[in-house]
């Protein structure tokens, strides 16, 4: 069983601790996570790798408390967030966890400052909505409703959304997955450049091991384990990527 | 919530067609519901009048027999306004148009004016005379069940013996909205023939002496329409 390194604990922000996910479905016991530890450092892009069904999601959305684990604890900042309540998990969300998903999510019926507003009229220490635009380069396209944007254009909008409240964390779950190419590489420049520009620790699940070159750290999973954990030497930006 | 507000405003224009469509239902429905309940009110306040006008008494009692003192006694019952024994028989009307027989009940009528209380509406003709032997007021719903009119005369056995009946009028009571013959469960105005007779005609055929009333209906009225009674 991998133990977290000590040194290390000290500036994770968030942990994994010998996580266990099983869901049970009816007779059949699936085993998502089997004791997976992984730590993310604050201000640190990791990118999550790993074949289909081996976890990633299962773990991000651990993470970011969207579930809870079967065994384990998540640490956040030192403290144990895996049996808080509901109310507590709430709350631990909406102050701290920024989500992207492949699937955007915006409300159809609303702009795109509009979307990001829902966020901002909630949250403690909101960006505006304009300036929230304007660091995914949308600022022309703030007044568009979803279905007057491209795909590439609707995942900026959910990326300015999801940092518009300014969270310490922001995870995306295959942020690129129904993108082709260039859109893609353009959205994880817009990551890259939250990450950079207001210091957001990030986790970005993908399926293209290329897009590890742009992390600081690459974890990849293997049927609910960790595979490896690697710090890259240099880390190329996102524009450079090809695959 | 300024932003969901226009949220719920953009996805309801954008919904018109069913927002109006639900709309205009629950109006209906609304609109529905009020109509009943102001006529379910109408209906209520003109049944009290009813009974008000018609002075319906609050508590009735069936006695086989007791001597008239007993009004008295229950006058001095607290809380009572107006007692007003009568006498009440069961009788048989052989009818021409029936096979079996149908069933009349004689209410008897105060000598003098109109009874004190349970008054009957006259809607056609006019009250029996007291020194008239075989007039009778007649229930209206029987009488166009058997196309009788002020006039007819029906046959009757009373005290066993057959007499015909004069019918001078027909009337609505508040006691009969829904006439029930003694022992039946459906109101059926064909068979079942409330009918009011002067006292004294009544006794004359049933031989009875002042002293005793027999088969009496009393009933009471309390004088502030409460709990009392
Ligand atoms: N709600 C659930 N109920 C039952 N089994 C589940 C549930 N969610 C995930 N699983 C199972 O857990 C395992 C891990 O799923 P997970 O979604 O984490 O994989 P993933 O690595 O994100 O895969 P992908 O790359 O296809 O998104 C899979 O075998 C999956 O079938
Ligand atoms: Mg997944």
């Amino acid at each position: 069983m991998p133990q977290p390194n000590p040194n290390s604990e000290q500036s994770a922000i968030l942990a994994a601790h010998d996580v266990s996910k099983v869901y049970q479905m009816g007779d059949v016991e699936v085993h998502a996570l089997r004791g997976v530890t992984v730590p993310l450092y604050e201000g640190e892009l990791m990118v999550l790798l790993g074949p289909s069904g081996s976890g990633k999601s299962t773990l991000l959305n651990i993470l970011g408390a969207l579930d809870v684990p079967t065994s384990g604890q998540v640490l956040y900042r030192g403290r144990d967030i895996s049996r808080a309540g509901d109310r507590e998990l709430t709350e631990f969300r909406r102050d701290n966890v920024g989500f992207v998903f492949q699937f955007y999510n915006l409300v159809p019926s609303l702009t795109a400052r509009e979307n990001i507003a829902l966020v901002t009229e909630i949250s403690k220490t909101p960006l505006d909505p304009g300036e929230a635009l304007e660091l995914v380069g949308l600022t022309d396209r703030m007044d568009h409703f979803p279905a007057q944007l491209s795909g590439g254009e609707q995942q900026r909008v959910a990326i300015a959304r999801a940092v518009a409240k300014q969270p310490k964390i922001l995870l995306c779950d295959e942020p690129t997955g129904a993108l082709d190419f260039k859109t893609g590489i353009r959205v994880l420049e817009v990551i890259d450049e939250v990450n950079r520009s207001l210091g957001t620790t990030t986790a970005v699940i993908t399926h293209h091991a290329p897009i590890a070159s742009m992390a600081d750290r690459v974890v990849s999973l293997s049927d609910g384990r960790v595979a490896s954990d690697v710090t890259n030497d240099r880390k190329v930006s996102p524009h450079e990527l090809t695959w | 919530m300024k932003v969901l507000d226009r949220k719920l405003f953009r996805d309801l224009t954008r919904l018109k067609g069913q927002a109006f469509t639900i709309a205009l239902v629950v109006a209906v429905g609304v609109a529905n519901y009020i109509t009943l309940r102001s006529a379910w009110r109408a209906l209520g306040d003109s049944r009290a009048a009813y009974y008000e006008q018609y002075r319906f008494a609050d508590v009735f009692a069936r006695l086989k027999r007791a001597p008239d003192s007993v009004a008295a006694q229950i006058h001095d019952v607290r809380g009572v306004a107006t007692v007003y024994p009568r006498v009440v028989e069961e009788v048989l009307l052989p009818m021409e148009d029936m096979i079996t027989p149908a069933h009349g009940q004689l209410i008897s009528l105060p000598v003098h004016g109109r009874p004190p209380l349970n008054d009957v509406y006259v809607k056609a003709g006019r009250f029996p005379e007291s020194g008239r032997g075989n007039e009778v007021l007649l229930y209206e719903p029987f009488a166009k069940e058997h196309r009788l009119r002020p006039g007819s005369t029906i046959p009757a056995i009373l005290n066993g013996k057959l007499h015909e009946l004069i019918v001078v009028g027909l009337a609505l009571s508040p006691e009969y909205v829904f006439a029930i013959e003694p022992g039946g469960i459906t109101s059926d105005d064909e068979r079942f023939a409330p009918m009011w007779m002067s006292t004294s005609a009544i006794e004359a055929a049933f031989q009875m002496e002042g002293a005793f009333w027999s088969r009496v209906w009393t009933s009471a009225r309390s004088s502030s329409r409460s709990t009392e009674s």
